[in-house]
């Protein structure tokens, strides 16, 4: 809320230019979130409640061109080989808006995800409501959740791991570690990093 | 062999562009302008070839530079592309810009382990721009694009024109 209040006070001390529809919130670690339904490239309305025998979800806010989502995209299609089977499954969203970013349109992401054979979801969110809601802010931007029951909570909130740059030279794998000890029973020892990446492209007013 | 080549390449260029050099840096470079004591305005802008609204603010940063010289300014543009862009990406940047402010490329990929020491309030979006002097006890912090008029009150430092929508009595 502090943070909140810090980054809006800046915004309207500055009064610059182009400003954007930013979110005022998103969610903290302990959130119930909001299940996601939304259009997938595959067409197809994709609605995470469906997905009855997951654990959980893996949720990315993500892209089609931010060289730190083009850097991560091989882990992502890992991550989601690894966890899916684990009741994990990778669950990707493009918050980007195509007026700002052309190349982050519906067909620009039937695209890439063929280019790169994605076996997870990738779900335009048009209206950036999900972004909004969640609190994303930059790509790729992670949110694990948790099933309990019929919700889901939040119980990771940032970055994939600790090496944008070279996945061999992770030391660190925040995600994965939080998946781990969700699988494990526990609670997540390190619920929160920063997500380094590009800027979601918000809709101007 | 690629130094040699680039330089080839760089004989090339016509000579009021001469080769602009770009150090490669972990993040002790920046945290010791942030402790610096002496009487230094730093500019540090954080940004990278690849971010549009990073190299759209960017000729308001340069020109800012020129306006303050005098008044111990320095920016720093430190660039977070990636360090195998160094050669074929940033320098030719910087070149066919003609960029002469400091610009350093920030190889310290662990960005959980030093974004705060920036400043907690920095979600991890870029430009982002840090501006310190520890001796005047100036240390302002602001995620996202600046513009003239942000830049200016980011720093404290007035324009020496005077702008119309300014009251008279400055």
């Amino acid at each position: 809320m502090k943070k909140t209040l810090f980054a809006f006070s800046m915004i309207t001390l500055l009064g610059f230019t182009a400003f954007a529809l930013k979110p005022s919130g998103g969610y903290d670690i302990g959130d119930k979130a909001k299940p996601i339904k939304l259009k997938n490239v595959d067409g197809k309305m994709f609605n995470l409640s469906d997905l009855t025998d997951a654990k959980g979800f893996i949720v990315i806010f993500s892209c089609n061109h931010c060289p730190f989502v083009v850097a991560y995209e091989d882990r992502i299609i890992e991550l989601n080989r690894k966890y899916a089977e684990k009741g994990y499954p990778v669950i990707a969203i493009n918050p980007n808006d195509e007026k700002i970013e052309p190349g982050d349109s519906f067909d620009g992401m039937v695209k890439r995800a063929k280019e790169k054979g994605f076996t997870f979801p990738y779900l335009r969110d048009e209206t950036q409501f999900y972004a909004r809601q969640y609190g994303a802010a930059r790509t790729p931007h992670v949110y694990v959740l948790e099933k309990e029951g019929k919700d889901v909570y939040v119980r990771y909130i940032g970055a994939i791991d600790n090496n944008t740059r070279d996945a061999s030279a992770v030391t660190t794998r925040y995600v994965e570690d939080a998946v781990n000890e969700l699988l494990d029973g526990k609670a997540v020892s390190n619920p929160r990093t920063k997500a380094i990446g590009c800027t979601i492209k918000w809709s101007r007013r | 062999m690629r130094v040699c080549c680039l330089l080839l390449a760089l004989s090339w260029l016509p000579s009021q562009a001469p080769a602009q050099q770009v150090a490669v840096v972990k993040f002790p470079y920046v945290q010791s302008m942030i402790d610096a004591s002496h009487d230094t305005t730093y500019v540090i802008n954080f940004w990278a070839t690849w971010c549009k609204p990073c190299v759209r603010e960017l000729p308001e940063f340069l020109a800012f530079e020129n306006e303050t010289r005098d008044r111990n300014v320095k920016l720093v543009l430190v660039s977070l592309d990636f360090l195998d862009q160094l050669q074929t990406t940033l320098i030719p940047f910087v070149t066919k810009r003609k960029i002469r402010s400091r610009v350093v490329l920030l190889d310290d990929i662990d960005y959980n382990a030093w974004i705060d020491s920036v400043s907690p309030e920095w979600g991890g979006g870029i430009p982002a721009t840090l501006v310190v002097n520890r001796k005047r006890n100036l240390y302002a912090f602001h995620e996202g694009e600046l513009d003239a008029a942000g830049l200016r009150q980011l720093t404290g430092i007035k324009s020496r024109t005077i702008e119309k929508q300014e009251p008279s009595s400055n």
